[in-house]
């Protein structure tokens, strides 16, 4: 195995060090919002601080429980079932 | 004004493919690297106009219409084929590269058409081109889906084909140039068609995702870049301002993006997520502004790049351990370190992250449109960015590379070398990426339309609104982490009803018409023949003196006859020559009396 | 200035491929000298027609009178634009049938071979005749020819089915010849007073004005009873003699269907129609359109049928009928677009039917294969074979650059000129459908898997394989100069 990929084997061994980078970047992207702000809001919302972080958390969830928890159901088959392989 | 040359880049291409079956392997690889570097150099050196106007089929053919909007997709093109090329040098099988040569050469033609009639002849190119980079991944599904994809893509064609002859025919003129929305007729909106099938508009998109999975792998990386954009390039030029278009894009985007996230082989998540990006492209067409405008173009070139990478890294990923299916694999972070690092500026440019060129040209195009007060669709637009993310930027490198390798997926002790010039490609994709993203102007100064107020990227506000858009989905995919899994087995899209269409064309037309058909035979065969027989032998005591005294003058007619005689039924033909006199009096009767 | 040039020269394609077959009759002893005698006769023929050329080119006709039977019904050869474009191609075709002819019938070790060129070449003494005549009795005698001296060639195999097959190709075309064309040359002769065609202009034709005015319906009766009697050109619902000649061997089959047959049959419709008929009569009776309408109806029906069958020749023959309406759709249309897309098609056809025909003999002389869904993978084996299969079928389906895509446009845009939408969609929709019965052929053949054993097989026979891969050839290159064919159409009738 190459040195690069045994470094990031040891990062992803490291994995909750990174997990809470990440929400600690939230955090303070979240306190940025509150100071830098829109000159001209595209959605009207958005001059207030949290909008985007609202809306990519509820679009993000909706779109994945809506796709995976009411219409990947209803569509998904087996790998064969066109008849093609 | 000096006149400045002009010299096509397809001809290199046109070339290659021509001479190739005759070359020697290794001459043959490099000397594919030549047509993409002349038109490097021929898209950088040639200035606005009109060239090569040619007669063919009665009209005046332009072959070489140079503007703005032209060079911007050539130029992205002309980078690409290179990029394409280089990743294919480990490749033996020359029709790859001859197919991928003929595909190129259509694009470039494509792309530098000043009319209708080169502009078809260079669509079909294209189409015959990617059919074969499908079917030469010689399996049975790709040779199936190689089929179905040139059947409809065939079928697109002949929309643009209809719509054109009926535009010359209203307007006596084959000239391609923009055609404003308030004078659209019936036959613009089948020309708008043919484009948008090559666009994979929803819902005429299904092909798409179906084809480009199953293609070679490199021919997959060609694909994903020419065929979409040349069609974004032919909408941009015809259609801007076209409302349904708009619509048509945002809607593209986000069903696209949903398919995206919940399908679970790598290149038809790239797939769909192509036809969510050539969304965002057709909102800026649609909405027509200068900036959104702007804003489809520079999305495109951005596109290609980063797309191509991805392509090329699923690529490389396929070529090693055999598949694409995210259920079957995990934890390449440690075996392919490298194509996950170059993955990753991939996945974050088109995400739209800072620091990568899908940043700066996603953030125009939606800002171009939410300022022309198309607020809806600049949502749509956020939200497609947002699935985006979660499919292309979390979902596919985790399951792919990042996770740990679950225990039920097995891959060999060693791994498949992957050839130097693979990672060549991919690196020459990424840094453009990387470059385009930190010094925005080398993709901004090519931009065809004026704005007043030139977009500028690098804002503290648009900065932080990527990052908490992207931040924060991601915390929603960390949240619902236990459901974005992959599982094994296919999502079905529109292509159900296109095959069950093509299956009751079948079924419900052509069959009966054969059994019809052979029944007329029979009918024939039962009826006509047996009473012609009759009526032939009963007419037969008129022919001896008669037909002796006309056919007498002629040699060949006795010798004929005598010839015949021996090999048919005795006597046949004279009661065919009987019946003939017959008929011949009764026709003069008829006459007589009624003449 | 054009002029017609009386011209004894005339007589020489007529003469060569007369003498031809007893050529061969008395060479057949020597394999090798008697099909010497094809290949120089072919060349001969073909030399002979290119002669004309340069005076054609000018606008003159030449004609030549061989003798009265009756006043007003005479032996006359002629050539002009049309002509010249048929009388071309059935010698040059010939001689790649003969090659074609010699790997096939050796290779096949069939018998009565000197039986088989010697009525070979009097059918194409019959083409030729066809392509030359002045005056409907003429065009008639050397139609009926046709039919006789191909009836050996159908029954060659002298089996049942041979047999059974053949006679129905006899009295199928006879019958409609005698029923139908018979009487409609006399029809001709009470109405006009005169058979000779009117081959300098198509607009007047040979029916005087006075007389479509006195008797339309007599006239339409005529033209109806022509387009019934002309079977050879497969308008339905008189093409099913076309599927049951498929018992002939296949390089027959190429003649019948590229060279000589069908293409006599569309090449004396357009006589009819235009020289015959002309388009102020055409217009103004109100025929052309019906039978535009009935050639789209077997256009569109024809490649239906043709999707079904798995059996090549099958599927070929009812392509063949679909596409001779090509032909006919132009002409009938009336409009010069159109009828320039019509008669180049007779050339553009020829040459990519007789490829594909070329192709699937050259298939059954390696694998006795006929069905196509047993071909899987056969490409790889023969490859020149599929890949002038190929090309043609691109050609059959109308892509750019090859030759199909040529004549297709210009027929196309003949409907525009007539307006007729509905004719537009039918011929974009037989595109579609020409795909989706030519492209599997090829994709089976070279990306699926074998499902009979191909292992032993190797490319035909350099007899073969050559002449193929020339049709297919002057294919792509007829759509890259089409102008060849062209010419001759813009001197035809002062168009």
């Amino acid at each position: 195995m190459s040195s690069l990929g045994a470094l990031f084997e040891r990062l992803r061994d490291q994995h909750k060090v990174w997990r809470n980078l990440f929400f600690v970047v939230l955090l303070l992207l979240l306190a940025l919002n509150l100071v830098i702000l829109p000159d001209e809001a595209h959605f009207g919302l958005d001059r207030f601080p949290g909008f985007f972080a609202l809306f990519g958390l509820i679009a993000g969830a909706v779109l994945v429980l809506i796709m995976e928890k009411i219409v990947r159901p209803l569509i998904a088959r087996k790998e064969d079932f066109y008849g093609d392989l | 004004m000096a006149t400045s040359s002009f010299l096509h880049p397809s001809l290199g291409f046109l070339i290659l493919a021509v001479i190739l079956p005759f070359l020697p392997g290794r001459l043959g690889k490099w000397l594919s690297l030549v047509p993409p570097i002349v038109a490097l150099w021929s898209v950088f050196s040639m200035a606005p106009g009109v060239y090569a106007v040619v007669p063919y089929l009665g009209e005046q053919v332009i072959l070489g219409r140079v503007d703005q909007l032209s060079l911007i997709f050539a130029q992205v093109f002309a980078v690409m084929s290179l990029i394409g090329m280089i990743y294919a040098l480990h490749l033996d099988d020359k029709g790859q590269h001859i197919a991928a040569s003929l595909y190129v050469a259509g694009s470039f033609g494509s792309v530098f058409a000043g009319d209708y009639v080169s502009l078809f002849v260079f669509w079909e190119l294209m189409s015959i081109g990617s059919t074969f980079l499908i079917f030469l991944n010689q399996t049975r599904e790709s040779t199936l889906a190689g089929f179905r994809y040139f059947l409809y893509h065939t079928i697109g064609g002949l929309f643009l084909l209809g719509g054109l002859l009926l535009r010359h025919k209203a307007t006596g003129s084959f000239a391609f140039d923009h055609i404003p929305s308030s004078e659209a007729a019936v036959y613009d909106w089948l020309i708008l068609i043919g484009f948008c099938v090559n666009a994979a508009v929803v819902p005429l998109h299904a092909w798409l995702p179906d084809a480009y999975p199953r293609a070679t792998i490199v021919g997959a990386v060609f694909m994903c870049a020419f065929t979409t954009k040349t069609a974004v390039y032919v909408l941009a030029r015809g259609f801007a301002g076209w409302e349904a278009l708009a619509v048509a894009g945002a809607v593209m985007a986000v069903y696209a993006v949903g398919h995206a996230i919940i399908a679970n082989s790598a290149r038809r998540v790239l797939a769909y997520d192509i036809i969510s990006q050539v969304g965002y492209m057709a909102v800026g067409v649609g909405v027509g502004t200068a900036l959104t405008l702007d804003g489809a173009a520079a999305h495109a070139y951005a596109h290609i790049l980063y797309k191509s990478l991805l392509f090329m890294s699923i690529g490389c990923v396929i070529y090693t351990v055999g598949t694409d299916r995210l259920e079957k694999l995990g934890g390449l972070a440690e075996r392919l370190p490298w194509v996950a690092v170059l993955f990753t500026v991939g996945s974050l440019s088109i995400s739209g992250m800072p620091l990568f060129n899908g940043f700066v040209t996603k953030t125009m195009t939606i800002a171009g449109t939410a300022e022309a007060h198309h607020t809806l669709l600049a949502l749509a637009l956020e939200i497609a960015t947002v699935g985006t993310f979660i499919a292309v930027g979390i979902r596919l490198p985790y399951f792919l590379f990042w996770r740990k390798k679950p225990a039920d997926v097995r891959y060999d002790a060693t791994l498949k070398a992957i050839p130097w010039n693979m990672y060549a490609g991919m690196t020459l994709a990424a840094v453009l990426c990387i470059a385009q993203g930190v010094y925005p102007d080398m993709l901004y100064r090519f931009l065809p339309y004026h704005v007043e107020e030139p977009f500028v990227p690098w804002t503290a506000w648009h900065v932080l609104q990527a990052l908490l858009l992207l931040g924060f989905s991601g915390l929603a995919v960390f949240l619902l982490k236990g459901i974005v899994k992959p599982h094994a087995g296919v999502n079905l899209d529109l292509d159900y009803f296109y095959r069950l269409i093509g299956r009751a064309v079948l079924g419900l037309v052509c069959r009966p018409l054969a059994w019809i058909d052979d029944r007329w035979t029979e009918a024939y065969r039962v009826g006509g023949l047996n009473g012609l027989m009759a009526v032939a032998t009963g007419s037969s005591w008129f022919d001896k003196k008669a037909i002796d005294g006309v056919v007498d003058g002629s040699a060949c007619a006795v010798l004929g006859i005598g010839r015949l005689g021996a090999k048919v039924q005795n006597g046949n033909i004279q009661d065919y020559l009987a019946l003939a006199v017959l008929l011949a009096l009764l026709a003069f009767g008829l006459v007589w009396y009624l003449g | 200035m054009t002029a017609t040039i009386e011209s004894v020269r005339l007589l020489l394609p007529l003469a060569v491929t007369l003498v031809a077959p007893f050529a061969i009759w008395l060479a057949r002893h020597n394999e090798n000298r008697r099909e010497a005698v094809s290949f120089i006769a072919a060349a001969a023929t073909f030399l002979a027609m290119l002669s004309f050329v340069p005076g054609i080119l000018e606008g003159h006709i030449y004609r030549y009178t061989l003798f009265t039977i009756m006043p007003g019904i005479t032996i006359t050869v002629a050539l002009d634009g049309l002509g010249i474009i048929f009388g071309l191609i059935a010698p040059f075709l010939w001689g790649f049938a003969t090659s074609y002819n010699i790997g096939y019938m050796r290779g096949l070790k069939e018998h009565a071979q000197t039986r088989y060129y010697f009525c070979f070449a009097i059918a194409i003494f019959g083409a030729v005749g066809v392509a030359m005549s002045a005056n409907v009795f003429t065009l008639y005698f050397f139609y009926e020819v046709i039919t006789v001296f191909t009836y050996p060639l159908v029954a060659h195999h002298q089996d049942a089915e041979g047999f059974a097959g053949a006679r129905k190709y006899l009295v199928y075309l006879m019958g409609t010849s005698k029923l139908f064309l018979l009487p409609a040359m006399v029809l001709t002769y009470v109405l006009c007073g005169t058979l000779e065609m009117n081959l300098g202009s198509v607009v007047d034709g040979m029916f005087p004005a006075a007389v479509v005015a006195a008797h339309p319906n007599l006239v339409r009766l005529t033209y109806v009873l022509y387009v019934c009697g002309l079977a050879k050109a497969a308008l339905m619902p008189f093409h099913n003699w076309l599927p049951s000649a498929m018992v002939a061997p296949t390089p027959v089959s190429a003649l019948l269907h590229a060279v000589a047959v069908v293409k006599a049959g569309v090449f004396s419709m357009s006589r009819i129609i235009l020289s015959g008929f002309g388009v102020e009569t055409m217009d103004h009776l109100g025929l052309g359109l019906p039978t535009a309408y009935l050639a789209a109806f077997t256009i569109v029906v024809a490649s239906m049928i043709a999707l079904t069958k798995d059996d090549i020749k099958a599927r070929l023959a009812y392509s063949t009928v679909s596409q001779l309406s090509y032909v006919i759709i132009g002409v009938a249309l009336l409009t010069p677009m159109a009828v320039q897309g019509g008669l180049m098609h007779i050339a553009n056809h020829a040459f990519a039917k007789i490829t594909l025909f070329f192709g699937a003999g050259a298939i059954y002389v390696v694998t006795h294969q006929k069905k196509i869904s047993l071909m899987n993978g056969l490409g790889r084996k023969m490859p020149w074979t599929f890949g002038a299969f190929g090309l043609a079928s691109l050609s059959m389906i109308g892509m750019p650059p090859v030759a199909g895509f040529v004549s297709k446009w210009y027929l196309v845009n003949g409907t525009l000129q007539a307006g007729q939408t509905v004719l537009l969609v039918a011929l974009l929709a037989s595109t579609a459908l020409n795909a989706g019965y030519f492209v599997p052929i090829f994709y089976r053949a070279f990306f699926k898997a074998p499902v009979i054993d191909i292992d032993h097989y190797k490319e035909a026979p350099l007899t073969m394989v050559v002449p193929l891969c020339f049709t297919a050839l002057v294919s792509l290159l007829l759509g890259f100069y089409p102008q060849v064919f062209q010419d001759f159409i813009r001197v035809f009738g002062n168009y």
